[in-house]
């Protein structure tokens, strides 16, 4: 049993991160639109092979936890995100630390608010508290507080494409421009996926969204766990 | 590549390790983020940015197992639909916009 397990992990692992490498080159093929999250498709390619293949999601996720693991040492090269950009975050630093306070405030806030005003019940107001941080962070801010870490990270990951697809129109519509207040504004509420969308079409701003994801997610990170009770 | 990556790991785990030892209410993997910071101000270890470089750019395929685990929370996700899309899409835009809003007034230039 045990020699046949670590091939199947190995083989899981290698397959997920296969598919990923194979969608964003796609995504970049056709010009990286914001709806093209790499990540979405190849979690619906990986649904898909399982459907196929009869293995039980339950059994994916055994085989795929190196995946997760490998999350913690990812967190700590997001360091060098900040590393590489230290320039701009020195350049504007008070007003960069407002924006993310206030943005991280505001993303958790609103997300449990309104999941209790709909009724969602506290499974999903939980899973929300960590909605405005990119995934790894929501991940271990999950399992610091023991909350239901793969709801969280599923609406980090759906909030990133939202995110992604809304906020450059809505900022035009308001007439808000500017590479750093752009690149502020999406990497505070999509993160991730928004950083991912605004590379190809404004690196400035996308340098500035990248800072902002990983400072927000340490503020979360040190804020949310001293939080939880009033939160969840 | 090799050294880089077992530095990452090794913050990870000692930020962990720091984290159960001490109580501290902050995940583990912060506390080695941290600490990378520190490292790389010092200016002595920027030969570990190539491997920071790549595990980043996977970081998409470590989070594609927990979306796809969303499956076995349909009978608490297909109810709420209709009010997590709408939640998903007002919270989203209000934190954009705030956030933007908030960079100006603090006198955010750009």
């Amino acid at each position: 049993m045990s020699q046949l397990l670590l091939p199947l992990i190995a083989a899981t692992c290698g397959i997920v991160i296969a598919l990923f490498l194979l969608a964003r080159r796609a995504a970049r093929a056709i010009g990286s639109p914001p709806w093209a999250s790499p990540v979405l498709a190849t979690a619906l390619g990986v649904g898909g092979l399982l459907w196929a293949i009869g293995m039980p999601i339950a059994v994916f996720e055994e085989y795929a936890r190196p995946l997760r693991w490998a999350l913690s040492p990812a967190l700590v090269a997001l360091g060098a995100i900040v590393h590489r950009d230290r320039g701009i975050v020195r350049a504007q630093a008070w007003p960069l630390a407002v924006a993310v306070t206030g943005g991280t405030g505001i993303g958790v806030l609103t997300a449990t608010a309104m999941a209790r005003a709909l009724n969602l019940g506290p499974l999903l107001t939980a899973a929300l508290a960590t909605k405005t941080v990119s995934t790894p962070f929501a991940v271990a801010i999950a399992e610091r507080v023991s909350g239901p870490v793969p709801l969280a990270a599923a609406l980090a990951v759906l909030t990133g494409v939202v995110g992604a697809v809304i906020v450059l129109p809505l900022l035009g519509l308001l007439g808000i421009r500017g590479a750093a207040t752009t690149g502020i504004a999406m990497g505070q509420s999509a993160h991730l996926v928004g950083t991912d969308a605004l590379t190809r079409r404004d690196p400035r701003a996308a340098a500035w969204s990248a800072v902002t994801m990983v400072l927000a997610g340490m503020l979360a990170a040190v804020l949310l766990p001293l939080a939880w009770r009033w939160l969840a | 590549m090799a050294g880089g990556l077992a530095l990452l790991v090794l913050l990870a785990l000692a930020g962990t390790a720091l984290r159960r030892m001490c109580g501290l209410p902050v995940p583990g993997p912060i506390l080695g983020l941290i600490a990378y910071l520190v490292l790389l101000a010092t200016g002595r270890c920027d030969w570990t940015l190539p491997a920071a470089a790549v595990v980043t750019g996977l970081i998409g395929a470590m989070i594609v197992p927990p979306l796809v685990g969303i499956a076995l929370f349909g009978d608490v996700l297909l109810p709420a639909a209709g009010g997590l899309a709408l939640l998903l899409v007002v919270t989203t835009a209000v934190t954009a916009v705030a956030t933007a809003l908030l960079f100006r007034l603090a006198g955010g230039r750009g």
